[in-house]
């Protein structure tokens, strides 16, 4: 099938800078950038989106405001400031279309399991290496590229409406920058995230909440152990539960994209904390886990699906039933999407990519949460994710 | 359409994290054609 594409589109395309965009993509990663400190990531962002020619405005959004929101994600880091960088591009009144990223990062752990600098941005075999180059300053140097090629091969002043970049901070502890873009009106007709997803496009993703389960056991002398109830003992029997949890709530999924992932709404835990003295009987361990949000459910939902699940378990254990494990609802919040697959947004982005690049992108869904949720149900803008990087 | 298996995050979040800048030019080119065809000539 040949894709139908104006002359105007194919010389944006074209217009495309590659020496500007490894450049900005090295400026960006040598900015470290961990999430709570985006501060002078957006100022640069700023600087070089206004340099390339959109109104820009930063927003330093209201913390205390935004924690408020009934839609708010919570957060897993302080932070001193939220601060949102909005280009615009073309005219106010038409349609309206959004290309987002986010601008943080997840720390890079132990230098010495580096080869490369992690704030570095060396480049190697055509690879760029750093923390966040590709989640997700790749990404936006993407749209960095594509909105110089607009402005170079003077498609802007063709555009019957206007583009919208919204670079947002706090995505990776939940997504309380693209709740605070949006709430500030940076929504549209159509939104990309540019997350990595290897040039494909994602169409739906689950969710996750973070959750912390208090176990009690009864403390008991070594020597005496069968007076006490090791609270490993009630863990095991709380896990094996969320296993069973886990098993019918991954077999009712009917949607074929994540039913194709296998797994799509795992439960994990990945912190465990608990005793004082190598010889008493354990009376007490707190856990931390991820639990999934299934496609449909907010994050209220799958809480109150964890609750139900431990309810029962607590029911079924002679023990529990009488010490009840308690389970608390912490951290980040990231709600599920979906965009249908027939939509005008993924087709017509993958007729664009069919015809610049000769490869129809696959239509995905994924099992993490990301922002896409929140442009979709927060600001009634259907979303998806493309992307460079794995 | 395709409807592939997702391949799952391997490079994100890990040491060495990199990506193609092959790819991010080929997005940045995608991403200015689709920007025209979507708000269309005046």
């Amino acid at each position: 099938m040949t894709i139908d594409l104006s002359d105007a589109a194919r010389a944006a395309a074209a217009a495309v800078d590659p020496a500007a965009i490894r450049d900005d993509l090295r400026a960006m990663v040598r900015i470290p950038s961990v999430t709570g400190r985006e501060e002078a990531i957006a100022a640069d962002l700023a600087r070089r989106l206004a340099g390339i020619g959109m109104a820009t405005e930063t927003l330093l959004a209201d913390s205390a405001a935004i924690r408020l929101d009934p839609a708010w994600p919570g957060e897993e880091t302080d932070r001193a400031s939220l601060p949102v960088v909005i280009g615009f591009l073309g005219r106010e009144g038409g349609r309206r279309i959004v290309l987002s990223g986010h601008l943080d990062v997840v720390p890079p752990g132990d230098p010495a399991s580096w080869t490369a600098d992690p704030w570095g941005g060396e480049i190697r075999d055509g690879r760029l290496y750093g923390r966040g180059a590709c989640d997700m300053k790749g990404g936006v140097a993407a749209i960095l590229g594509a909105v110089r090629a607009l402005v170079a091969s003077s498609a802007t002043a063709g555009l019957d409406g206007e583009l919208v970049v919204a670079l947002v901070p706090g995505e990776e502890d939940g997504g309380q920058g693209t709740l605070a873009a949006i709430r500030a009106g940076a929504t549209g007709d159509l939104a990309i995230i540019t997350e990595p997803s290897s040039l494909d496009i994602v169409v739906a993703h689950a969710g996750a909440i973070t959750f912390r389960l208090t176990v009690p056991g009864r403390a008991a002398h070594a020597s005496q152990r069968r007076e006490g109830v090791s609270a490993l003992d009630s863990l095991f029997t709380i896990l094996r539960g969320l296993e069973a949890d886990e098993t019918a709530r991954n077999a009712a999924e009917t949607d074929p994209l994540m039913v194709a992932l296998g797994l799509p709404y795992p439960t994990i835990v990945g912190i465990v904390h608990g005793g004082e003295w190598a010889s008493t009987v354990l009376d007490r361990v707190v856990v931390e886990g991820r639990y999934g949000v299934r496609l449909g459910q907010s994050p209220a939902d799958a809480a109150e699906d964890l609750r139900r699940a431990i309810d029962a378990i607590n029911a079924s254990d002679a023990f529990l039933g009488e010490h009840p494990a308690t389970v608390e609802i912490v951290g980040g919040q990231f709600g599920s999407g979906r965009v249908p697959s027939d939509h005008p947004l993924p087709i017509g982005l993958a007729d664009a990519a069919e015809a610049i690049t000769g490869r129809r992108p696959a239509l995905l869904g994924e099992p993490y949460g990301a922002d896409m949720r929140l442009f979709i149900n927060e600001g009634g803008t259907p979303c998806v994710i493309y992307g460079p990087g794995e | 359409m395709r409807h592939l298996r997702a391949r799952g995050v391997k490079v994100a979040h890990s040491a060495d994290e990199h990506v193609p800048l092959a790819e991010v030019e080929e997005c940045a080119r995608v991403l200015a054609a689709w920007v025209v065809r979507e708000l269309g000539p005046a």
